[in-house]
């Protein structure tokens, strides 16, 4: 009764708001593209990718649907249990044995969970909770954001990051830095604070390295693209890049065609084409035209995205869908950017396209949120107006 | 208050997420301008250097032609084998495979497991073994041990046929004989296919392939007679085991056609055992080596006495003498420098001895030639002078190559250096020349023949894959007119009849022939009493159709000379070949 009751509350509130459609659209297109995609990159093994991405996306496409219908503001209250679970779930990987040298994931049968998908979406909601003013005295009081708030965000990022960074997922861990950054700008941070953030980032820095907390392999996926002299083994880093290349490169204007015509990508010469190269199956078989409407609908996402944290009722959505924006950005600029020999190889997904279960879902709850905050984006009269 | 503000001023936490905006669209157009440099401008090259790296070259080996012999028996053809290999990194317990596997292969185990430890990734255990083997060694179910057929060259023949097949290496290249010298015609032209392969190597259906098929190598049609090669060899086998020479070499040829019936020698080699064995080996490390170096074309030796037949012959054409002209007082020995025969040493230059002491006598032409006196062949020599005695001896094909289609024919030398003044004496009787047991078959030849030398050859006709013959052409020369021939051929069957050659008569047939016996140079340059005894002749004498030539190497004392030696084993070869070509007896009953 008290859900029910709650949801008429929320339908009050949103008024006549409609759903993003455009964000809806682009989502489920962008979804429906990814398990084309992955039926064309393992058609020559078989159906099983596609048929298990299948059920992600219904699945991930239900969580959307309710998340939109939640209040957003209700997540704030959540965010204390569901931060402890994931910090549990980021400890929870080390009891399991590594795959391909990485502690990533918690096995639960059908699929393998990777808890740090999740610490995304819920770091975002933790730092828009603490870079929002929690009441009508800190809004009117505080015109900027205070040290300890900044001092508090960078613990907010550090725990999950550094977790993270040992499991190892470097890529992952970048994103949080970047997330952190732009979430506290949108938060009206001061010059002399972000200064102060990116003097901490540097020092972070010197001192992953100094420690040598980073295995050789994460170095040279950084050094191949400056530095010709990396690895020249025949299926080393190089390698990869390479094939990647080749791969995108053969795709030219219009591509290869679908289903096996993309013989580079296709027959394994690119590894993981299914899941995290899965951009180079795109462009090889769809070509430069394929390649630039899949880069321009993510723009598409990110620019609704901008517009719901424009318009949000208050700073805790705004924050939150700036976040998200961030973070699909960090995610598509990374993950093309390695195809093409820009970006380090790392494992960063593309969202919606990369098959896998962890991040498809993390990416339709955060669009869920986006939705939330843009159905609620008219104030209710009477209620103060917190942007 | 806060909505005075808001309206004074645009919301900073608005102008920052529009900033954020710009910051990220700029991001992604970063993103589409890199991506049209790589699919656009950088496309091609990259696609190109993709493709190259997909694509695969294979040479498709093409069927290597067989080998027949006159009636169509097979003396060589091509089958397809099993290629045992390993990659010893995965091989768990070596030295148990190796042990397991050794005797399976006939391998040394100690040798297996010293490949099955080395630090490559693939190694072969044995080439080339019969399926059934190899299945076998499968069934072991022995991890990091692994088959792949290989086309193998096997000669059904066996020994037998192993001096005119010659042999294939391990990869199937010709080395030695027919195999050698045919090479191209018998390798056909290989094909290539070209595709594209993903990383495990497998052919990609959807990727662009290029086939083209290997064109399969002709065969050869050889004028070899299978039986009557065997019957050669059982005859050179037998007389190493009478005579307890070193060797025995036996050709046979056709007298019309110049066609090699049979070609063989004993010690025999296994042509499928000469696979790995370099041709160029030493004999003093390989007992067996100087086996298949065929001699029959490629060895020399001083034709002793069957020379004398050019002698004579060359006599008679040039009408120096008749058969009936008489030489008188011809002695057993000769001085044609003085001294020459006081130094035991030096009986090289000058001094001519006939092989057995006879009394002075008045010896015709004919008696010459039959008793094979070395001083009465000088004699006649001497009316031909050096220059159209050596003219002859070319003529007859001394010197040089026969042109006979087998590898590494020897030219056989004339040794008539300037100021030599007894060399022509030498050459008259069959020394100082050097010449092939085909050369000396082949100049016999020419006299049963009526005059006419003919190359002789061994492959009749090519057959390509299509079906098409490519018949030989016959090259041949006129040495001597038909009566000098006739005339030669009674002399022949003289010496046969009455002579030095009587131990080659065969049954039912009118033979002709010349016994040879010259003793070998020593290291120091010496003559030694080691001899190389020959017989070269010719049956039926009514009209001659094979000419048969024996070199025996080195019989013991006894059976030193020719007639001792070489005869007998004509006769049965000659026997043989009269039967296998069907020609009547032409012998007076009784």
């Amino acid at each position: 009764m008290a859900v029910i009751s709650r949801l008429r509350e929320v339908a009050v509130d949103r008024g006549r708001n409609r759903s993003d459609r455009i964000l809806f659209g682009t989502m489920v297109a962008l979804s429906g593209f990814g398990l084309l995609m992955v039926y064309s990159a393992t058609a020559s093994t078989g159906f099983a990718g596609m048929e298990r991405q299948m059920i992600f996306v219904a699945a991930g496409l239900t969580i959307y649907a309710v998340i939109s219908n939640i209040d957003y503001r209700e997540l704030k209250n959540l965010i204390p249990i569901v931060a402890g679970v994931v910090v549990l779930a980021l400890l929870g990987v080390y009891l399991f044995e590594p795959v391909n040298g990485a502690q990533r994931w918690i096995p639960l049968g059908f699929f393998a969970l990777q808890p740090a998908e999740f610490a995304k979406v819920v770091v975002i909601l933790l730092l828009a909770a603490v870079l929002s003013p929690n009441n009508r005295d800190e809004l009117l009081t505080q015109r900027q954001l205070t040290w300890p708030t900044v001092f508090r965000a960078l613990v907010i990022v550090t725990l999950p990051a550094a977790l993270i960074l040992f499991e190892p997922d470097l890529g992952t861990t970048l994103v949080f830095g970047f997330i952190l950054f732009v979430m506290l700008f949108v938060a009206g941070a001061t010059w002399r604070q972000m200064l102060a953030l990116a003097a901490t980032a540097a020092i972070g820095v010197v001192v992953v390295l100094q420690q040598k907390m980073l295995a050789t392999y994460q170095l040279d996926r950084i050094r191949v693209l400056f530095d010709p002299s990396v690895d020249q083994g025949a299926l080393g880093i190089r390698y990869n890049i390479q094939q990647s290349k080749y791969a995108v490169g053969s795709g030219q204007l219009f591509g290869r065609g679908l289903f096996a015509e993309g013989t580079q990508t296709s027959f394994e010469y690119v590894p993981e084409q299914e899941t995290d190269f899965i951009f180079t199956a795109v462009a090889e078989q769809l070509g430069f035209v394929g390649g630039i409407l899949v880069v321009a609908a993510f723009a598409v996402i990110v620019w609704r995205l901008l517009v719901i944290a424009a318009n949000a009722r208050d700073r805790f959505g705004a924050l939150i869908a700036a976040g998200l924006a961030a973070m699909m950005v960090f995610h598509v600029f990374v993950n093309v950017g390695m195809t093409i020999g820009i970006m380090p190889v790392t494992g960063i997904p593309l969202p919606f396209l990369s098959a896998g279960g962890s991040f498809y879902l993390a990416m339709t709850i955060s669009l869920g949120i986006a939705n939330s905050i843009w159905l609620m984006r008219t104030p209710v009269p009477g209620e103060n107006q917190l942007t | 208050m806060a909505a005075t503000k808001a309206a004074a001023k645009p919301d900073r936490s608005r102008v920052r997420v529009a900033a954020i905006g710009l910051g990220l669209v700029l991001a992604l157009l970063g993103l589409g301008f890199r991506l049209f440099q790589v699919q656009v401008v950088q496309a091609e090259e990259l696609a190109g250097q993709g493709l190259d790296q997909r694509l695969v070259t294979r040479d498709l080996a093409p069927q290597r032609g067989k080998i027949y012999d006159r009636n169509g028996e097979l003396l060589a053809m091509t089958v397809e084998a099993q290629s045992i290999w390993a990659n010893p990194d995965q091989v768990e317990e070596p030295l148990w495979v190796a042990q397991q596997i050794g005797g399976l292969l006939g391998v040394d185990s100690q040798e297996l497991l010293t490949r099955l430890e080395s630090d490559r990734d693939f190694v072969y255990l044995k080439r080339q073994v019969e399926p059934g083997v190899a299945e076998e060694i499968l069934g072991l179910g022995v991890r990091g041990i692994y088959t792949h057929p290989e086309a193998t060259r096997i000669y059904p023949a066996g020994s037998v046929a192993a001096h005119v097949t010659g042999f294939v290496d391990i990869d199937g290249n010709g080395q030695e004989g027919l195999e050698y010298i045919y090479d191209e015609s018998l390798r056909g032209v290989p094909g290539k296919a070209v595709f594209e392969r993903d990383l495990e190597g497998r052919i990609i259906p959807q990727g662009m392939t290029d086939i083209m098929p290997a064109v399969p190598g002709a065969d050869l049609n050889t004028t070899i007679d299978l039986p009557l090669q065997y019957q050669t060899q059982q005859a050179c086998l037998s007389a190493l085991e009478r005579t307890s020479a070193e060797s025995c070499w036996v050709v046979v040829l056709d007298v019309e056609t110049g066609g090699i019936l049979a070609m063989s020698g004993a010690p025999v080699f296994d042509p499928q055992m000469r696979q790995t064995l370099d041709a160029n080996c030493d004999p003093a490390e390989d007992p067996t080596c100087h086996a298949f170096k065929n001699f029959i074309v490629r060895g020399v030796y001083e034709p002793g006495s069957t020379q004398k037949l050019i002698t004579v012959a060359a006599a008679l054409e040039e009408g120096e003498v008749k058969t009936g002209t008489v030489f008188s007082q011809v002695a057993d020995i000769l001085e044609l420098r003085p001294d020459a025969c006081r130094s035991a040493d030096d009986e090289l230059f000058g001094c001519y001895q006939d092989f057995e002491e006879h009394e002075t006598a008045n010896m015709t032409v004919a008696e010459i030639f039959t008793r094979s006196s070395n001083v009465g062949t000088i004699l006649i020599a001497d009316t031909l002078g050096q220059d159209r005695l050596v003219s002859y001896i070319e003529r007859f094909g001394l010197g040089s190559q026969t042109g006979v289609d087998y590898s590494v024919e020897a030219p056989g030398m004339l040794n008539f250096e300037a100021g030599c003044e007894t060399c022509w004496a030498s050459a008259a009787i069959g020394y100082s020349v050097a010449a092939t047991p085909l050369q000396m078959a082949a100049a016999y030849a020419a006299i049963g023949n009526d005059g006419v030398w003919t190359a002789p050859h061994i492959v009749a006709s090519t057959t390509d894959v299509d079906g098409n013959e490519e018949v030989a052409g016959l090259e041949t020369r006129k040495v001597v007119s038909e009566e000098t021939a006739v005339l030669m051929q009674q002399l022949l069957a003289n010496v046969v009849d009455e002579g030095t050659g009587q131990a080659a008569t065969v049954e039912g047939y009118r033979v002709g022939g010349k016994t040879g016996t010259a003793n070998k140079l020593g290291e120091d340059g010496r003559y030694t009493e080691v001899t190389r005894a020959s017989f070269v002749g010719m049956a039926p004498m009514s009209d001659p159709k094979v000419v048969v030539a024996v070199l025996i190497d080195a019989p013991s004392y006894r059976y030193r000379t020719g007639g001792a030696a070489a005869a007998p084993v004509f006769a049965q070869v000659m026997e043989q070949a009269l039967h296998r070509l069907g020609v009547s007896p032409d012998a007076p009953v009784g």
